[in-house]
């Protein structure tokens, strides 16, 4: 079947009732925990992982996509309204969305933002209908060493554009890798570093490590400071069409930002949040206003708003294709579909079809209901923010605590949970990012199962890794950032060694 | 100045505590990798990065702008009394959930962490909690069909009957 007849076969079934009905879950759930600060999709997806385990793999592939690019649109919503970020890639929309909305232009630039993530949304969809079959047909040809090089560069590009430290972010990765060594060596089946305990000769699951660090430790962080409530003002969108000068003005940054975002996406890590300062950076210098931006520049909306959504569908790409999860929330529904029995690989597409089209389809219409939700009931979602957090908390707490267990029945898993949570709650006082831990987790029984099928393949020669065109490629890559970056830094340096000699 | 030692000498200690127990088992060669190989090269890595942090964090405690801004997050202030009574709640429900019963745990949990958190009176905290064990009940172990500890309400259930 060519890729419309899929589409249309897709659409067929994502308009059943059933699939429609997790659809709209997970994009309100979505608006919902983005208008939410605090509450960000990755502690609504990992708390949701104590419920899958009765769901099929497309309910649970369409709740945790609709709440994962749903939380894009909804981030921006108090960003504007507010000057509150519900979401970390929302942050960047707060310097113009803010200020329009000081002006009178709130509803203009809730229009253009919703309106820009929209065509960002079906962007992404659409490059990822394009993309993911022939990508997933192009991995067949990977064999273990392509697929190591590919994981561990994937780490360590992970490490180097990492928030904060990148020693840090590195230590991150090395302490997740070690920790999913604990359990049965891939490969042999051998027990290793069960510590005496029964319960880890499976090794330590990643559900209640992920319900732990996103979830307790966001609990615990938000109980025990002494934060400011969040002062929620009613607002009225008398003017929800944006002008005509509003509206030709953001036509560019959101194709623009659609398009960037779509291939930030793909880069590991947390490519969204990146996507949207590139967007922000791009439209300033290309506008021929750029005093503008911080003043309520429409383009300061659109382009990272259009950009955070287009990285959020671009990140499928590298799980449905190559079934590597290269973003925090990727892993997440890697899991989820790990405990339904769905192993995303490059012959995910071709096993499952049914699947990955439906999705596809579901994305489109996500998109479409995640346009209704953004607009006319805006004012609702932000009403959300009145939910005191004395009792919003101690829910999430306690589903955390009845989900980890319902996924295996292993009060291990309980244990596991509060130790995550609470060394999440050190770690991230201390200045330590999660995302590279959680795909660390993910990827470390990966990356030594390749390790040792390439060692035993090449007969111990590590040159298996640079003789072989594609995985040589792959290990380039770090190379060529570090390139640029040194090229950058030896421009920057001439530039202002040039601005001082005049 | 303070500095944070805590974190690398942790993890250091980690990756020691992975590097001996790496020594029980088989670490093999580069063309037989045994099962302690892959663990012994990241346990060493995570060594030598610690020790990194480590002398990093002593030799550019007062320069390096990074370290005084996670030192200031480091210090943000927290009511520690609320942390503490946070996670003795939960190590108490992880003890206790198969002993007294799951739900009536959740129960209890719920009521202790909405007191925490500020709840202010024990009459809408004990609402909340039978509201959540309720609920809890219905949909994971009523319509999801999940299991869960009963406990001494299992006791006290074949006694009834």
């Amino acid at each position: 079947m060519d890729v419309m007849g899929n589409i249309i076969f897709g659409f067929s079934q994502a308009l059943s009732a059933d699939n429609l009905l997790f659809t709209i879950a997970g994009v309100t759930l979505g608006t919902l925990v983005g208008v939410l600060p605090g509450i960000g999709p990755m502690g609504a997806m990992s708390l949701l992982l104590g419920v899958t385990f009765g769901m099929t793999p497309m309910q649970t592939l369409l709740l945790f996509s609709g709440i994962y690019y749903g939380s894009m649109y909804g981030g921006s919503t108090t960003s504007i309204l507010l000057n509150v970020p519900g979401e970390s890639t929302s942050v960047i929309t707060c310097i113009d969305g803010y200020k329009m909305t000081q002006r009178g232009r709130a509803g203009a630039a809730l229009f253009i933002a919703a309106a820009g993530s929209f065509v960002a949304g079906t962007v992404s969809v659409i490059g990822l209908m394009l993309f993911a079959p022939p990508l997933a047909e192009f991995a067949l040809r990977f064999g273990s060493p392509e697929y190591f090089a590919l994981t561990g560069v994937g780490l360590i590009v992970l490490t180097s554009i990492s928030s904060g430290s990148k020693l840090k972010a590195a230590l991150m990765v090395l302490l997740g890798i070690l920790i999913s060594t604990i359990g049965m060596a891939p490969g042999s089946g051998d027990q290793r570093f069960t510590f005496g305990i029964l319960a880890l000769s499976q090794g330590v699951d990643f559900v209640p490590v992920a319900m732990g660090i996103f979830g307790i430790t966001e609990v615990i962080d938000a109980i025990v400071k002494k934060a400011e409530s969040v002062s929620v003002k009613s607002v009225r969108l008398r003017e929800l069409l944006p002008n005509r000068e509003e509206f030709r003005r953001s036509i560019g940054p959101t194709f623009r930002g659609s398009i960037l975002g779509f291939f930030i996406g793909l880069i590991p890590g947390p490519a969204a949040v990146i996507s949207t300062f590139a967007s922000y950076a791009m439209e300033k210098k290309i506008s021929k206003h750029p005093e503008e931006f911080g003043n309520g520049a429409i383009e300061g909306v659109a382009g990272p708003e259009s950009a955070n959504n287009s990285a959020a569908g671009g990140a499928f790409l590298p799980l449905m294709a190559l079934g590597i999860p290269f973003a925090p929330p990727m892993a997440l529904l890697l899991s989820a579909l790990l405990i339904t029995g769905i192993n995303p690989g490059p012959t995910f597409i071709q096993d499952h079809p049914d699947i990955f089209w439906v999705f596809v389809a579901s994305m489109y219409m996500g998109n479409v209901l995640l346009l209704v939700l953004n607009l006319p009931l805006v004012g609702i979602f932000v009403s959300v923010l009145r939910t005191p957090e004395r009792i919003l908390m101690p829910v999430v707490a306690v589903l955390c605590l009845i989900g980890v267990y319902a996924v295996n029945s292993s009060s291990v898993d309980i244990w596991v949970l509060i130790i995550s949570g609470v060394c999440g709650f050190f770690l991230r006082r201390r200045g330590y990012d999660f995302a590279p831990l959680v795909l660390a987790i993910v990827l470390g029984p990966k990356l030594e199962s390749y390790l040792i099928e390439s060692l035993s393949m090449s007969g111990g020669d590590l040159s298996i890794f640079v003789s072989r065109p594609i995985s040589s490629t792959i290990l380039l890559i770090p190379f060529v950032l570090i390139a640029f970056k040194l090229l950058a830094l030896a421009f920057r340096k001439a530039t202002v060694r040039g601005v001082q000699e005049t | 100045m303070k500095r944070d030692a805590l974190t690398p000498v942790s993890l250091f200690s980690i990756s020691i505590i992975f590097i001996v127990y790496s020594l029980k088992y088989k670490i093999g060669s580069l063309n037989a990798p045994g099962v302690s190989f892959f663990p012994i090269v990241s346990a060493a890595g995570l060594a030598g990065l610690s020790l990194v942090l480590f002398w990093k964090d002593i030799r550019s405690a007062q320069k390096e702008r990074q370290s005084q801004v996670i030192l200031e997050s480091a210090r943000e202030p927290i009511q520690g009394g609320k942390l503490w009574a946070l996670i003795a709640v939960m190590v108490l429900f992880a003890l206790l959930h198969s002993v007294l019963g799951f739900w009536l745990c959740v129960f209890a949990a719920m009521v202790a962490f909405q007191r925490i958190a500020g709840v202010s009176t024990w009459r809408w905290s004990l609402l909340g909690g039978g509201a959540t064990m309720a609920i809890g009940y219905l949909v994971f172990e009523h319509w999801m069909g999940a299991h869960f500890p009963e406990g001494v309400l299992e006791t006290v259930g074949s006694w009834l009957s």
